[in-house]
């Protein structure tokens, strides 16, 4: 056939044209050594309202040295390398960040992102738009909160990890309730309430050296941070949120007791139960939890059933404190951090979706129960310790 | 037309699974979000209903015309210048709703992994790899999901699996009502009505007997699927859902097996395109089987390079960007629903009027190889 033979010599030429177009390339064809690889952003706030954005670049030089060269250790240890530009906003100090920079960077890497704490308390719409919307940086990467300059975090050079970065990173993973990713703080926005938690981070003086330090969470209220939160405020929170997966208490079983005892928590679980009566909201907050005893000076007698009991009843009390003075002081500050309002949109959707239009009346004059169930497992290797009471009691004749 | 090739149900059913699964997974839970909310889980179910009317529909109308499809039953039952006029309509549908495949993945590899490569270019290189796949034929289209169908359970299992902790149950149900979850579902006939296609393969499926069954499972298993899919979304997105194009790459991107396993997006994107080339090629062959018949032409193959570039025009006609098309908007729905369910629905109603009328002698010989029940039903009239 005619066609047929005009098709295949059309073909022919057809072919190797479309041979030329392989011959291009992949127009995004990256080579790793024309990138910068950044390990950790930092995000200020300068005194004109333009966001400064300070970087933390892998340095791919000292890394590989410091690992062939392992039989000299040099004490001189080069600064991490930062790079910082000021702009309109995130984007507009990222591409004046380029223009400093010999490679092009890459976001992909990024383990954390610190905010400084002026430009929590003004907003952290900018920055958080820029880090949803780009296709770069990870869902998974550690967000901060910095108390001062956030680019104080990145500088500082550590001496176990690669990085200040990977230092948080891991402290965070860790303590597990204090991982905060990118991805749980876009979840956090999205819901009706608008708060969200950040880990904070300070540099703290130990043995005369600085060390980065987290303290606890910072709570934000529409994107403006509102309250810091302590540590033991944070365990609290951690409690009621279901992050807590191990603690240790440290408690006085009484006044008259010179001794201390120490629990360390290992399964804990914590329930919430909205309740509406009428114009009441209440929630009852409902918390069991096993440990074993880790250490305990206190004269009791550990292996009685009944001071088991005393010692349990002694910790619930303590949990229970935790937990409140947690709960209080979001009421206070009204940020509902506690995620009580998603409990009562799961199971009171028809009351809850007028509710939530003035949920910052409802919220601080909710009712909040406490239950807590403590059971104390083990109690170590040894019930009661007769070695050292034993001593004691010599020290104590003359 | 070749006889001879020939495919099985089972087949047919994993290819249409397949075909609709890539770009269902990609787009879909956004669809589903942005009307039914929470309950998007819910819509797959509402939307399993088009899927499977469009299918029964079809396979009906394949046991009235046996060996048939629509391009060829169409004219038979309207008459010559309806028939072609109906038939050109779906011809146009299926070629738009390829090109616009197409469209989607280029615009989404572009988006999320490609900002530099002109999008054309992506387009071309898959048109021209499912060019080659339907020049080569019914048979290795068919087969072509059975070799690829461990890849898309695998990649299941890596991602579901490491995000099962954080899975928890949606509530509230219903809580605007059973009506968001209602017109998500119908949002969602954007993939459950492409499953008309099966008209192009039917045909030559040679276990009839088995077809019903199969192929009603495909539909069911996408809704599975979906429902999963969207039910992880909602439990770990929550409300910030419906504010992603893609979210399903950003659950895959979050899962992490003990900081070893991460970066999984790009193995997601392999498979990804896998399904996306299945499904335009399940498309391209139905537009340039339909066409050739359209225009009476012995065989197809001629047709595959017009077709490729036809199918490359509708990718760039008109669209500034898929992003904003389907959203909020009932329109595209609609528009798919009417050709994929209305258009053959139309068709079947006009042939039981039309077999009903005339006299059951004359069609009894076109009707030899049809399923006994079809035969008994026509015996008792």
């Amino acid at each position: 056939m005619a066609i047929r033979k005009m098709y295949r010599i059309l073909s022919i030429p057809l072919a190797t044209s479309l041979c030329l177009l392989l011959t291009t390339g992949c127009w995004d064809r990256v080579e790793v050594n024309d990138l910068a690889i950044v390990t950790g952003a930092g995000f200020d706030l300068t005194d004109d309202n333009k966001i400064k954005l300070t970087i933390q670049i892998f340095d791919p030089g000292s890394s590989s040295e410091s690992s062939t060269m392992g039989g000299s250790p040099s004490n001189e240890r080069k600064q991490p390398l930062l790079e910082s530009a000021v702009g309109l906003n995130t984007a507009d100090a990222a591409s004046k960040l380029q223009e400093l920079l010999s490679r092009k960077f890459f976001w992909g890497q990024a383990d954390i992102f610190v905010f400084g704490e002026k430009l929590a308390k003004h907003g952290i719409q900018d920055p958080m738009d820029f880090l949803t919307r780009h296709p770069h940086p990870r869902e998974r990467a550690n967000m901060y909160i910095s108390k001062g300059n956030a680019d104080s975090i990145l500088q500082w050079e550590p001496h176990i990890e690669r990085n200040s970065s990977e230092v948080l990173r891991e402290m965070s993973a860790l303590q597990s309730g204090l991982d905060i990713k990118l991805l749980d703080v876009i979840v956090q926005l999205g819901s009706d309430v608008h708060t969200t938690v950040i880990p904070w981070v300070s540099m703290k003086t130990s043995d005369n050296k600085p060390t980065p330090y987290l303290g606890g969470y910072a709570s934000f209220q529409d994107l403006k941070l509102n309250h810091w939160y302590n540590q033991q405020k944070t365990r609290g929170l951690l409690w009621l949120r279901n992050e807590i997966m191990t603690a240790t208490l440290t408690a006085k079983p009484g006044d008259d007791d010179p001794g201390v005892v120490s629990l360390q928590l290992l399964d804990t679980r914590c329930r919430l139960t909205p309740s509406i009566q009428g114009n009441k909201w209440r929630m009852k907050v409902t918390v069991t939890t096993k440990g074993d005893l880790v250490q305990s000076t206190s004269s009791m007698d550990v292996t009685k059933l009944e001071n088991i009991e005393k010692l349990e009843d002694l910790f619930e009390g303590v949990i229970t404190k935790r937990i409140s003075s947690a709960v209080q002081t979001a009421q206070k500050s009204n940020t509902d951090v506690l995620l009580f309002a998603r409990e009562y949109h799961r199971h009171y959707p028809k009351q809850y979706d007028t509710a939530k239009l003035n949920w910052k009346t409802i919220f601080p004059a909710i009712e909040v129960e406490y239950e807590t169930e403590m059971t104390i497992l083990r109690t170590g290797l040894i019930g009661k310790n007769t070695s050292l009471s034993k001593s004691r009691k010599e020290g104590e004749g003359p | 037309m070749e006889k001879k090739s020939r495919i099985s149900a089972a087949q047919l059913c994993l290819l249409m699974y397949l075909a609709s699964s890539g770009t269902g997974l990609m787009s879909s839970p956004s669809v589903a979000a942005s009307f039914a909310g929470l309950d998007m889980w819910i819509a797959p179910f509402w939307g399993l209903i088009g899927g499977i009317a469009c299918l029964w529909i079809m396979i009906q109308l394949h046991r009235l015309y046996p060996g048939q499809n629509l391009i060829q039953y169409a004219e038979a039952i309207l008459g010559r210048i309806a028939g072609k006029a109906i038939s050109f309509l779906f011809l146009f549908f299926v070629l738009f709703t390829t090109g616009y495949v197409i469209r989607q993945m280029t615009d989404f590899l572009s988006n999320s992994f490609f900002p530099r490569t002109p999008p054309l270019f992506l387009g071309v290189c898959i048109v021209f790899v499912c060019a080659a796949a339907v020049n080569s034929g019914i048979e290795v289209i068919c087969r072509l999901p059975v070799l690829f169908f461990p890849f898309p359970i695998l990649m299941m299992v890596v991602i579901f699996v490491p995000l099962f902790p954080d899975l928890k149950p949606v509530l509230p149900i219903f809580e605007h009502g059973i009506l968001p979850s209602f017109w998500g579902g119908c949002a969602l006939q954007l993939w459950y009505a492409v499953f008309c296609f099966a008209t192009f393969y039917i045909p030559n499926v040679h276990n009839q007997d088995k077809l019903m069954r199969w192929s009603m499972l495909s539909p069911i298993l996408l809704c599975l699927l979906l429902a999963a899919t969207n039910w992880s979304i909602t439990s770990i997105l929550g409300d910030a859902a419906s504010m992603y194009h893609y979210p399903f790459l950003v659950i895959t991107r979050f899962v992490s097996f003990s900081e070893f396993f991460e970066h999984l997006e790009s193995i997601v994107m392999m498979i990804w395109v896998v399904a996306f080339a299945l499904r335009i090629m399940y498309g391209y062959y139905c537009a340039a089987v339909g066409l050739a018949q359209w225009l009476k032409l012995p065989d197809y193959r001629p047709l595959i390079w017009p077709v490729g570039m036809l199918l490359l025009l509708m990718s760039v006609w008109d669209i500034k960007t898929t992003q904003f098309a389907q959203f909020d908007s009932l329109v595209f729905p609609a528009f798919y629903a009417l050709c994929g369910i209305g258009l053959p629905f139309l068709l079947l109603v006009a042939a039981w009027v039309r077999k009903g009328m005339t006299p059951a002698s004359q069609h009894k010989t076109s009707n030899a190889s049809a399923s006994p029940q079809t035969q008994q039903a026509e015996q008792t009239k």
